[in-house]
């Protein structure tokens, strides 16, 4: 079987995390931003996964990315119970329009 | 078949042999569940028990991590966790954190009325000293990211525990946009470490040596993607824009947690990490981006702060700074620097705490929203007016206040690290340091001006519950027992440092 070469997954992985900062930046809805944050978190699973491959007696790099996906779905869960409050407050999940302004 | 049973067994019984380290994490876990299970009670006398029920559960944690002659300096649970005294004398800590955070949360008001979630409350606050407890322990890059996000998540939903203020609501969606952010950066560098080490387990000699010969370029990128993680825990530049808005909208007990406990943690974990990179020549990118988030901390900690109108932002710019003065103080390689910076973060975990129960003192009796709102309070009330005088001089680093010997320590020890390699980068932290001492003193005894020197609006005479004021007093008096007898500490930190390595 032919495997496929550490660079291409390395430069997949950073195409990836390009763009979830990219999402970040540019994307003003909360939901969105947190999209782009989950793609970050996925580069990072690709690269311990890619990595893995060369630590064959551990494997710890698959065990780490399993770790992180838990997470994932648990921070996902908790900021997605906040974007659901800041809704129902300000009607919006526009970050720019929930800058209250008596914070500066 | 037989050979990987036998190996089996006999992981497990490695794993048996150092279960005893984790004690107080166990504790802190098993009080953690009895409150969340007895918060579904609906009877009012067990309500009424919970906070007592979490501050057992911390006081059994600390006298653990006093007393206790279990940790043993070598690695357990498969080289995950590594209980030496660094991790103890952190531990000890956290859990005076957490038991101050507890006292503090029984004389806020706002939290004594909160009818939904209270047991939620303190149990929440006892799973965050479990995850600070576990950060100071781990000494490998998966069990980092685990405490690290148990503390985060623990701190998000703590933040939005009065969730009927549009500002709390803000300050969450914030604080969990940028956690999340900050996390997954750190998780991206750290899949390079595993990629050009082939091990996790940072503190090892081999993961040192892997690292000396991988490229360099690529070795600072990771660094710099992982730190970004470790800063956002100390509230450092660039990762502090969650600061101001976190502590305007949490409850006061919660933001003088946020400042110490988070903060501490992450210098212990920067701490273990920084150590493979103290070679000036293989990683001099690497200590140039810390000096340069050093400095940019410092700078942008204490001139913000200038312009700060509320105390609450006022208090997160001045936790950015110290954040500064404690990077710096971790720059000082080749010099003894552990010991100043356990002692520095005693003594703020004492003054943070103390200005908070201040801060809280005034919103609740007198509803001080703004600097300009505390005008006359210092002399309708002398004794609170005094003591936050004392916190203030002690936040900027005047005698005969802790803050001055953490300060003291730490510059004399750059001051050390600067005769020895002649860094010119260590001496413009020290300079800079120095100066922005003065410059915070600017900031800071605006709030004793208003106490003092201004005329009250107010003539009438509220009573401040004795509780508050013995509270008050006694973080005041540790300043001073700290400023007059240093070495009490001090012989304890190196005896503790010692004594595992």
């Amino acid at each position: 079987m032919m495997q496929i070469p550490l660079e291409h997954i390395l430069i997949l992985s950073a195409v990836l995390f390009s763009l979830g900062i990219l999402a970040v930046i540019t994307k003003r809805h909360a939901v969105v931003v947190l999209m782009g944050i989950e793609l970050i978190f996925n580069a990072a699973n690709l690269n311990l996964v890619a990595f893995s491959r060369h630590d064959p007696s551990l494997l710890q790099g698959q065990l780490f990315s399993l770790f992180v996906m838990v997470v994932a779905a648990a921070e996902a869960a908790v900021a997605l119970a906040i974007v659901l409050r800041v809704y129902q407050y300000f009607r919006t999940a526009n970050l720019n329009e929930i800058v209250s302004k008596e914070n500066n | 078949m037989n050979e990987q049973a036998a190996y089996l067994s006999d992981t497990i019984s490695t794993i048996k042999a150092g279960a005893g380290v984790l004690l107080p994490e166990l504790l802190l876990a098993f009080f953690f569940l009895l409150l969340v299970t007895l918060d579904l009670f609906k009877s009012r006398s067990i309500k009424q028990l919970l906070p007592w029920l979490a501050l057992t559960g911390l006081f059994a944690a600390l006298l653990i991590q006093v007393y206790g002659g279990y940790s043993s300096g070598k690695e357990s649970f498969l080289d995950m966790l590594l209980s030496d005294g660094l991790a103890r004398y952190a531990g000890v800590l956290f859990s005076a954190a957490g038991i101050f955070t507890v006292l503090l949360s029984l004389q806020n008001k706002a939290l004594e009325n909160l009818r939904q979630g209270r047991g939620e409350y303190y149990a929440l606050i006892l799973m965050l000293v479990l995850g600070l407890n576990l950060m100071a322990k781990s000494v490998n890059l998966l069990m980092v990211f685990l405490a690290i996000e148990t503390v985060s998540i623990a701190s998000y939903i703590l933040t939005l525990t009065l969730k009927e203020e549009k500002r709390a609501v803000e300050a969450g969606l914030k604080y969990v946009l940028y956690g999340t952010l900050s996390a997954g950066v750190m998780l991206y560098g750290m899949s390079f470490f595993y990629g050009l080490t082939g091990s996790l387990h940072y503190t090892s000699e081999g993961f040192a040596l892997a690292l000396l010969r991988a490229d360099t370029l690529l070795v600072t990128v990771a660094a710099i993607l992982v730190f970004a993680g470790f800063f956002f825990k100390i509230s450092a530049v660039p990762f502090h824009f969650w600061a101001p808005d976190v502590y305007q909208g949490a409850p006061m007990p919660v933001v003088a947690l946020f400042s110490t406990g988070p903060k501490m943690a992450g210098i212990v974990v920067i701490l273990r990490f920084v150590a493979p990179f103290t070679d000036a020549l293989a990683f001099r990118d690497v200590q140039l981006f810390l000096g340069i988030a050093a400095l940019a901390t410092l700078a942008v900690g204490n001139f913000t702060a200038l312009w700060q109108q509320t105390p609450r932002r006022l208090m997160a710019y001045s936790s950015v700074s110290h954040a500064g003065f404690l990077l710096t103080g971790l720059l000082a390689f080749g010099t003894d620097y552990t010991s100043s910076i356990l002692f520095y973060l005693t003594v703020l975990l004492f003054m943070n705490f103390g200005i908070f129960l201040f801060l809280q003192i005034a919103e609740d009796a007198f509803k001080v929203e703004k600097l300009a709102d505390f005008s006359g309070l210092g002399r309708l009330y002398p004794y609170l007016g005094v003591l936050a005088l004392l916190y203030l001089l002690s936040l900027t680093g005047l005698p005969p206040l802790a803050g001055f010997v953490g300060k003291l320590l730490i510059f004399s020890n750059v001051w050390e690290a600067y005769t020895l390699t002649q860094n010119s980068l260590l001496l413009a932290l020290l300079v800079t340091g120095i100066l922005l001492t003065g410059v915070a003193l600017f900031y800071y005894i605006k709030i004793p001006f208003y106490l003092f020197f201004k005329g009250n609006q107010t003539d009438e005479k509220l009573v401040i519950s004795l509780s508050d004021k013995l509270l008050l007093g006694l973080f005041a008096l540790a300043l001073l027992v700290l400023f007059f007898k240093p070495d009490l500490l001090l012989t304890w930190i190196e005896q503790l440092l010692t004594q595992t390595l």
